[in-house]
C-alpha cells in the first residue's frame, strides 16, 4: 500500500464511471462520499462532462441521492474554455451539444477566429464538421493561429448500454485536416488538475485522483504530479490492468474500497 | 534484378526492380526486350484532370484513345474517386463524349473490391449508395474489416459510433481499417452536384499555368473562390484515433495497392512495363514510381508551374532527384501515347529500318530509337 504512505490531504473524484453509471448511483459510492464529507477530507469532483452545464450535474447528482454536491465543488472543461474566450475577446464556432450553450453566455459566435469542439454526440455531422473546417483553414489562410480547443480528447465513455464514442475522434479528424494542433480543456492536461489543486489550496503530493479513466483519469493526474488511483468501475476494461504506458499508484475495485482504503491510513 | 513482390490471390505476383543499378539496367534496355518491343505496354492513364476536366474533354483526349485501339495497347483508364461507381463514371463520360467501354475503366471502388476479394475480407462499408453498386455479391456477413470510401451524407456521429463497436469487437489482430482514400480535402478539381446530375468543375482553370511560383494546390483551388470541404482522411484518422487502429490500409489513389490492381486486371504482372499518365505530380506520378512503374506528367487540370522540377526520394538505395529526371514531361495525353507507343523502335541500328533515327529526350538521357514496325 505504498501509495498510502503520504498521508492523503484531499481527493479529485471522476462522476462517470466512479459515482456513477449512467442513471443509476454504482454501489457503495453514496456512502463513500458521505465517509469523507463527514471526515473533512476536502474534495472536488472532476469531469469531462460536456452534454450538460455544471447545474445540470448537480441536480443529477442529487436526483440520485448525493447530499451537499454544488456547482462550485465541479470542474469542468465547458466553464473553463468559456472563461478562456471571454477573457481573450475570442469569438467561437462551438461544435458543443445544444444543453451546454448555456455556459458559453457571453462568447461572441460571429464570424468565428476559434472552433471549440465538445461531447456534440449526434450533432457531429459532415455539415458542421466541414464548417469547423473552413474556419481553421480561414485562420491558416490569414497567417493566424488555429486556434482548437478540445473539451477532452476521450475516445469513449460508458454509457449503462456500453461503450459510447467521444468526442475526441473528431478533434483527431480536425487535427489531421489542417495540421492545427488542439488545447486540451479538461482531462488529461494538467493545467486543468492544477486549477482544481488550486481550488483546494493543497500541493500536487498531498491529493488523490480517483477515476476510471487510466489515460485521462490516472495518467493525468500522475503528470499533473498527483497520485492516481483506478476503479474497476464505468469504462474499465481488464485489459487496463496492463496498460503500456500508465502504471496506476493502485487499481481497486470501486470508490468505496479506495475511501475505506484512505480512511484506514488516516487514522 | 532485386525484386519485392506483392501476391494477390489470384496468384500474381508484383515484380519490381529496386535499386538504382536495377533502374539503369532498365534504362539501358528501355526500348527493347527480347522479342524487340517497348517494354512499356500497359497504360493507365488518369481521368480526372488529365483526360477531362469536369465537363470539358481535353485536347487530343479522343485521339489518344483512338491511336492506343489502333495500335493495339492494353490501358485502363483510372479514375480515383472513392464516391462514384464504375457505371455512374461511364455515364459521365459517355455524356461529355468519352464513351469508353466497361472494360477500360478501373476505379478506386473496384481496387477496394479487388483487394476485398484477393484477401478474402468481408467488409462493413461506409460508402455513397452510388458506390454501393459495385460491391454487389461481396459477403458483407459478419465484417472483419471497416471500409471507408467519402460519403458525406453518411459522415455522421452514429455511423462512426457503430463502426466503433464493429473494430473493438471484431477478432483478430488483423488491421481492421481500410480507407478508400485518405484526402485531407474532398477532390477539389470537381464538385458533384448532385440537383443537376452533372459535374461542375470548380474555378481551377483560372489559376492553371501562371507566373505564379509552385503552390500547393489545395490552397491554389480555395483562393480562386472555391469553398473547400473536408475529405474523407481526417475521418479515418478519428475512428483510428478512437479505436486505437494504427494500421489504416489504403486501397485507393494514392496506394501501391490501386495502382497494382490495376495492373492485374489487365493480367500484368511487372509493373516496370507499365506507365501511369497523370496531372498530379504527387498522386499520379510520383505514387507511380512508388509502385515501380513509370510516370508521366500532363501538364493540364492539377498541374503548376515547376510541378517536373519537384524533388521525391526513391530507389533502394534511396536517391533524391528532381520528377523530370524519372518521367516524361507532356503537353498532352496525346503527345504521351504518342511518344510512348512509337512504332517498336529499338537503340540497335542493325535491326532498325534505314533512315535518320529519331532523338527523343526521355528519363533525362538521349535516345537514338530506329524503328522496326508496329
Amino acid at each position: 500500500m505504498s501509495w498510502l504512505k503520504r498521508p492523503v490531504k484531499g481527493l479529485l473524484l471522476d462522476i462517470s464511471g466512479v459515482l456513477r453509471d449512467g442513471d443509476h448511483v454504482i454501489p457503495g459510492s453514496l456512502e463513500a462520499v458521505q465517509r469523507l464529507q463527514a471526515s473533512g477530507i476536502p474534495f472536488r469532483l472532476v469531469t469531462n462532462e460536456t452534454q450538460v452545464t455544471v447545474e445540470k450535474t448537480v441536480e443529477k447528482l442529487t436526483k440520485l441521492g448525493f447530499t451537499g454536491i454544488c456547482p462550485s465543488s465541479i470542474f469542468a472543461p465547458a466553464p473553463a474554455v468559456a472563461a478562456h474566450l471571454r477573457e481573450n475577446s475570442l469569438r467561437g464556432y462551438l461544435l458543443v451539444h445544444p444543453n451546454v450553450l448555456p455556459q458559453f453566455e457571453g462568447v461572441e459566435t460571429t464570424e468565428p477566429n476559434c472552433v471549440v469542439v465538445g461531447d456534440a454526440a449526434e450533432h457531429f455531422n459532415y455539415e458542421r464538421l466541414n464548417q469547423a473546417f473552413r474556419v481553421l483553414l480561414s485562420l491558416r489562410d490569414k497567417e493566424e493561429p488555429m486556434r482548437l480547443f478540445s473539451l477532452g480528447k476521450g475516445r469513449y465513455y460508458k454509457e449503462e448500454d456500453g461503450l459510447c464514442l467521444d468526442l475526441g475522434p473528431f478533434t483527431a479528424a480536425l487535427e489531421y485536416a489542417t495540421g492545427a494542433q488542439a488545447q486540451i480543456f479538461g482531462k488529461p492536461n494538467a493545467t486543468f488538475f492544477q486549477a482544481a489543486l488550486k481550488d483546494l489550496s493543497l500541493s500536487p503530493e498531498e491529493v488523490v485522483m480517483i477515476g476510471d479513466d487510466i489515460v485521462g483519469d490516472v495518467g493525468g493526474a500522475q503528470g499533473a504530479g498527483l497520485r492516481g488511483v483506478l476503479v474497476r468501475t464505468g469504462k474499465f476494461r481488464a485489459s487496463d490492468e496492463n496498460h503500456d504506458t500508465v502504471k496506476p499508484d493502485a487499481i481497486v475495485d470501486n470508490l468505496s474500497q479506495a475511501v475505506e482504503l484512505i480512511m484506514n491510513q488516516n487514522l | 534484378m532485386q525484386s519485392s513482390s506483392y501476391s494477390n490471390k489470384k496468384g500474381l505476383v508484383v515484380r519490381r526492380p529496386d535499386g538504382i543499378r536495377g533502374v539503369n539496367e532498365y534504362l539501358n534496355n528501355i526500348t527493347v526486350n527480347e522479342w524487340g518491343r517497348s517494354s512499356i505496354d500497359r497504360f493507365l492513364i488518369n481521368l480526372s484532370g488529365t483526360t477531362h476536366d469536369g465537363n470539358k474533354l481535353l485536347e487530343g483526349s479522343a485521339r489518344a484513345y483512338a491511336k492506343l485501339k489502333m495500335r493495339n495497347k492494353k490501358f485502363r483508364y483510372l479514375n480515383g474517386s472513392s464516391s462514384e461507381s464504375s457505371s455512374t463514371t461511364l455515364k459521365h463520360l459517355a455524356s461529355i463524349g468519352f464513351g469508353i467501354l466497361k472494360q477500360e475503366l478501373y476505379t478506386a471502388v473496384t481496387s477496394t473490391r479487388d483487394y476485398l476479394q484477393a484477401k478474402n475480407l468481408r467488409p462493413h462499408l461506409v460508402v455513397t449508395d452510388d458506390a454501393l453498386q459495385d460491391f454487389a455479391g461481396i459477403n458483407t456477413m459478419h465484417p472483419n474489416v471497416v471500409v471507408i470510401g467519402y460519403a458525406p451524407e453518411k459522415f455522421n456521429y452514429e455511423t462512426f459510433a457503430v463502426c466503433f463497436q464493429k473494430i473493438i469487437t471484431m477478432p483478430g489482430k488483423h488491421a481492421k481499417l481500410i480507407a478508400i482514400d485518405m484526402g485531407r480535402l474532398r477532390d477539389t478539381t470537381q464538385r458533384w452536384c448532385f440537383e443537376n446530375d452533372q459535374y461542375e468543375s470548380v474555378a481551377a482553370k483560372n489559376v492553371l499555368k501562371t507566373d505564379q511560383q509552385c503552390q500547393k494546390y489545395e490552397q491554389d483551388v480555395y483562393r480562386a473562390g472555391a469553398d473547400p470541404d473536408v475529405g474523407t482522411g481526417p475521418f479515418v484518422k478519428g475512428l483510428a484515433h478512437a479505436c486505437l487502429e494504427d494500421d489504416i490500409t489504403v486501397v485507393g489513389k494514392p496506394s501501391n495497392e490501386y495502382y497494382w490492381n490495376a495492373m492485374f486486371s489487365l493480367g500484368e504482372e511487372y509493373p516496370i512495363n507499365c506507365v501511369v499518365i497523370g496531372d498530379d505530380v504527387d498522386n499520379d506520378v510520383i505514387a507511380a514510381i512508388n509502385a515501380g512503374m513509370h510516370g508521366c506528367l500532363v501538364k493540364t487540370g492539377k498541374y503548376r508551374l515547376g510541378d517536373e522540377n519537384k524533388l521525391f526520394t526513391t530507389g533502394f538505395p534511396p536517391v533524391t532527384l528532381p520528377v523530370k529526371d524519372r518521367c516524361l514531361v507532356v503537353d498532352s495525353v496525346e503527345e504521351a501515347i504518342d511518344k510512348l507507343t512509337q512504332a517498336y523502335y529499338t537503340v540497335d541500328s542493325s535491326k532498325g529500318e534505314k533512315g535518320l533515327p529519331l532523338k527523343v529526350e526521355v528519363w533525362g538521357r538521349e535516345f537514338e530509337f530506329y524503328r522496326v514496325g508496329n
